[in-house]
């Protein structure tokens, strides 16, 4: 009953929390959906390691731990790390992008800058395609949740509560809400995996032997391959994820971006926490019903129940925030890109309505087989990492024409997904860069039939790379 | 910028995927963590490290 308690108490800590970020009066539809570009470093930093790091970073990285032991942590660790440096170099280019478009989502870049409503919707499609899989991983995740915190209520049930959660607080402020709760999320999130990895490591004994952990096997090549490609293409494409645009518009300047981009590696302390849990449920008897399970198994085992609650809150929250940004981020896609023509109240309020069919839709899609949604999130990146070369072109390549550009998306996403779908032997190299050889020869060759003609911007998209806060404010004024 | 984007982007893909290809996995543990692992988790301080002076040097 107390676990109960305390996380209730959370919970409604985070709801004052969201009300609070509600400031002044009417918002208008870029406030709502990228904070009108006014958060700084510290914001920016939240709001980028609360979308990173999800439920499904508490509970499947200590799982995967436990199941396959720590060679399955490589390629997972190696390219949330590198995803720093790559926004630390893109991020501000794309939030310049942004600034100078008035965009609050990568289709609206994507549509100004080529004029071309085909590629916006193509973009759209693509994006939408790609967050459809994310908000279904964090019910999963919380289903896990909310199943040890009341293993007697019906489950259904409390996913709809949290689907609620989430629906309030995009619909109190958008963007700004997102921002406040990630603060709050993640320090209840580091100050949870402290709390358990420090108590596993105070009743630490030596000398007991692994249960059942995967014995450490050598790496084939294939794997090896598979590993290396999968961080490079992985690392780079969570640069081109919608809501990683939505967030990025939402920077002051680029220093902001920078800066928050210096500090995201240190907030990795979290992995070797996590892997120290894991190996102590393995070392000292503990049995999780599913892997999955084992961080919340040995929370239980190991703290008082007050404690155990608010540690459910911690994880509970990791999933409201990541599901928040992207509620946001399709919200955005779906009044502003798909649907023309709706004024600044009107975005507000369908994207209000778009946020309560996708937790719908993403609850029902829960309820159905988890390996299908497990295969949708594989092919997230296969298929986002297909638009880099349309970044590339928009500031480099003034002669790269939208259809080129539509006919690489559409030719490397169908040979990414060829290659995955029929099981195809490439010696492990990941199907989404597979896909984006053809993606560039078919780019390439449009491009030298039909090159693009006339004006473009692109030397003010170019110019200072390292625009500070007062030229993005100049840039969107 | 050539020099920015060597240490910071180009370096640490070295480092993370030299960690992965060469550190053996059976080279010893620590609290349950291979050293392999280790390794691959102070490359984190690091890269935070290089982006600080990236951020610096204009």
């Amino acid at each position: 009953m107390s676990a109960i308690l305390a996380f209730a108490a959370v919970i409604a800590m985070s709801i004052a929390l969201a009300l609070l970020s509600r400031r002044g009066g009417a918002q208008s539809a870029r406030d709502f959906f990228v904070a009108s570009g006014q958060l700084g470093a510290l914001l920016i930093f939240f709001l980028s390691v609360g979308e990173t790091y999800s439920v499904a970073s508490m509970l499947g990285f200590p799982g995967g731990v436990f199941a396959h032991g720590d060679g399955f942590s490589a390629w997972f660790f190696g390219y949330i790390l590198l995803v720093a440096p790559a926004l630390f170099f893109v991020g501000p280019w794309i939030a310049r992008a942004g600034a100078h478009y008035q965009a609050a989502t990568i289709a609206d870049f994507f549509g100004r800058h080529y004029e071309s409503r085909a590629l916006e919707i193509a973009i759209s499609i693509a994006s939408i395609a790609v967050l459809v899989p994310v908000g279904t991983m964090q019910f999963l995740g919380l289903k896990i949740v909310l199943g040890s915190l009341a293993p007697d209520a019906p489950p259904l049930l409390l996913v709809a509560g949290t689907g609620a959660l989430a629906f309030a607080y995009v619909a109190v402020a958008g963007l700004r809400t997102s921002a406040y709760v990630a603060v709050f999320k993640d320090l209840l999130m580091i100050g949870s995996i402290l709390l358990v990895s420090g108590v596993a490591l105070a009743n630490w004994r030596t000398g007991l032997a692994p249960s059942s952990a995967a014995p450490a096997a050598p790496i084939a090549t294939k794997d090896l391959t598979f590993a290396v490609s999968t961080i490079l293409v992985q690392s780079i494409g969570y640069a081109m994820l919608p809501q990683t645009w939505a967030f990025l518009f939402a920077a002051k300047s680029g220093d902001a971006i920078r800066r928050s981009q210096m500090a995201a590696p240190l907030y990795m302390v979290m992995f070797p926490l996590l892997m120290i849990v894991a190996s102590y449920a393995l070392t000292h008897g503990l049995h999780p019903p599913k892997p999955d399970f084992v961080f919340l198994t040995t929370a239980e085992a190991l703290l008082p129940s007050w404690l155990f609650g608010i540690v459910l809150a911690g994880v509970t929250l990791a999933g409201l925030v990541v599901l928040t940004a992207v509620c946001l981020a399709i919200g955005s896609i779906a009044t502003r890109n798909l649907v023309r023509g709706l004024d600044g109240t009107a975005q507000r309020r369908w994207a209000i309505v778009v946020t309560a069919l996708y937790v719908l839709l993403s609850i029902a899609f829960a309820e159905g087989p988890a390996k299908l949604m497990a295969t949708m999130n594989n092919i997230i990146y296969f298929g986002i990492i297909q638009t880099l070369p349309a970044l590339v072109a928009a500031f480099r390549l003034p002669k790269v024409s939208p259809v080129a550009l539509i006919a690489g998306i559409a030719t490397g996403d169908v040979v990414a997904m060829a290659v995955f779908g029929f099981g195809v032997d490439v010696g492990g190299i990941n199907a989404g860069l597979i896909g984006l050889v053809p993606n560039l020869l078919a780019t390439a060759l449009v491009t030298m039939v039909a090159p693009r003609t006339g004006e473009t911007v692109m030397a003010k998209l170019r110019a200072p790379a390292d625009a500070g806060a007062q030229s993005l404010a100049d840039l969107r004024s | 910028m050539t020099l920015r984007l060597v240490l910071g982007w180009l370096l640490p893909v070295l480092l993370v995927l030299g960690v992965i290809v060469l550190m053996p996995q059976a080279a010893g543990q620590w609290l349950g963590i291979s050293v392999r692992s280790w390794c691959l988790f102070a490359c984190a301080p690091v890269t935070s490290l290089l982006l600080w002076w990236c951020g610096r040097v204009r």
